[in-house]
């Protein structure tokens, strides 16, 4: 009798550790999911780097181009905007159009700012030349829309998953030449930082 | 046997403090609606709306932002001003600046027009609290910022369809 109470209690202690086992491995891989769906939880370097995603944007000329296509083979820096955003976006504008003064040599060196708006229903090719007229953009700084069904994607890789417009992710995302995000700055880093960061991709 | 006072009136009051209720009214509504003439308030209407330049840039930055993307109205409403679309930045009025609140949890602090200057130039609140790195730091002298103040502190506050704010919700 007491053999047996031993056993069942043995039993009842390896069925709990099975299960315990069991559900910090689920935990694991719900918790390996999460990051590989976010992309790092903040700032710094994106490792491993993460290839853009097969989706398909449309420019300020109104082509409809591959994003990938798009930043293969050049340093590119991602920030997110909508064109009647009057808060924060205004701001990132202005910084991006620092960052052109600041890299006379950019075309030549094949760097790109790319201006990924939020708010596709809303931002035309025509709203997105305006944007970038108002910033007194030139050659190397393009503005695009994705498709609506590819934005909840788009926000998780460039916004940390930040889905309100009101307070989207003002961090500044950097592609490298292979067309891989290896890089997210803190929240609305200066020019100067951004020039940097793109001399050195 | 008189009083100091005046003779009560005879008969129903009712329709006489109607009357005066509704100029009184009559005249807060004039009131918040009127522009500002005090040159000073003037002066603080024109830096709020952006007429005037102010001169500000994000505080881990090493120059300025150009003006136009510096003005406390492409974030801020102010009294009872009209609602900045799809922004989170709270709506500044007396209320909000005079009533004690807490900032992220932080001590309970009220400002004054001391205070609300050294916020608008060091980004801290009263305790010190750093704001939101989207909230600009500003060079300004001290009559401006009084304007400033002296503008934002004007207006009643109205509740507004706006959604509760950092400041209001202690969120970031």
């Amino acid at each position: 009798m007491r053999q047996a109470h031993a056993d069942l209690t043995r039993r009842r202690v390896c069925s709990g550790a099975l299960a315990a086992c069991a559900q910090a491995l689920a935990l694991a891989a719900g918790t390996a999911r999460a990051s590989a769906e976010l992309v790092n939880a903040d700032h710094g370097r994106i490792d491993p780097p993460v290839p853009m995603p097969d989706v398909t944007v449309r420019c300020a000329d109104g082509r409809a181009v591959s994003l990938a296509t798009l930043v293969r083979g050049r340093a590119t820096a991602v920030h997110l905007m909508f064109t009647g955003c009057s808060t924060v976006c205004p701001i990132q504008g202005a910084i991006f159009q620092r960052v052109q003064s600041l890299l006379t040599d950019q075309v030549a060196r094949g760097i790109q700012l790319l201006s990924l708006s939020i708010d596709p229903l809303g931002d035309t090719p025509l709203a997105m030349r305006s944007w970038l007229k108002r910033f007194d953009a030139h050659d190397g700084w393009i503005a695009v829309a994705p498709d609506p069904g590819d934005l909840d994607r788009l926000l998780e890789l460039f916004g940390q998953g930040r889905n309100a417009v009101e307070s989207h992710a003002t961090q500044v995302n950097i592609i490298n030449r292979q067309g891989e995000l290896v890089w997210r700055t803190r929240e609305l880093p200066s020019a100067d930082t951004i020039a940097d960061i793109l001399r050195k991709v | 046997m008189h009083g100091p006072w005046p003779a009560a009136p005879r008969g129903n009051v009712a329709p006489r403090l109607l009357l005066l209720g509704g100029v009184a009214l009559l005249a807060g509504l004039a009131r918040a609606a009127d522009p500002p003439t005090d040159p000073q308030l003037l002066r603080g209407q024109a830096l709020f709306t952006g007429t005037l330049d102010l001169h500000g840039r994000i505080r881990t930055h090493l120059v300025d932002l150009p003006p136009q993307v510096v003005v406390c109205g492409n974030c801020h409403a102010a009294g009872s001003g009209p609602d900045v679309p799809r922004s989170l930045a709270p709506r500044l009025t007396r209320d909000l600046l005079i009533a004690p609140r807490a900032r992220r949890g932080g001590p309970v602090t009220i400002y004054n027009v001391d205070r609300f200057c050294t916020l608008l130039r060091k980004g801290t609140d009263p305790a010190y609290v750093l704001l939101s790195v989207e909230m600009p730091t500003y060079t300004l002298d001290d009559a401006d910022c009084r304007a400033l103040w002296q503008f934002v502190m004007r207006s009643e506050h109205e509740p507004s369809e706006h959604e509760p704010s950092e400041h209001e919700t202690g969120t970031r």
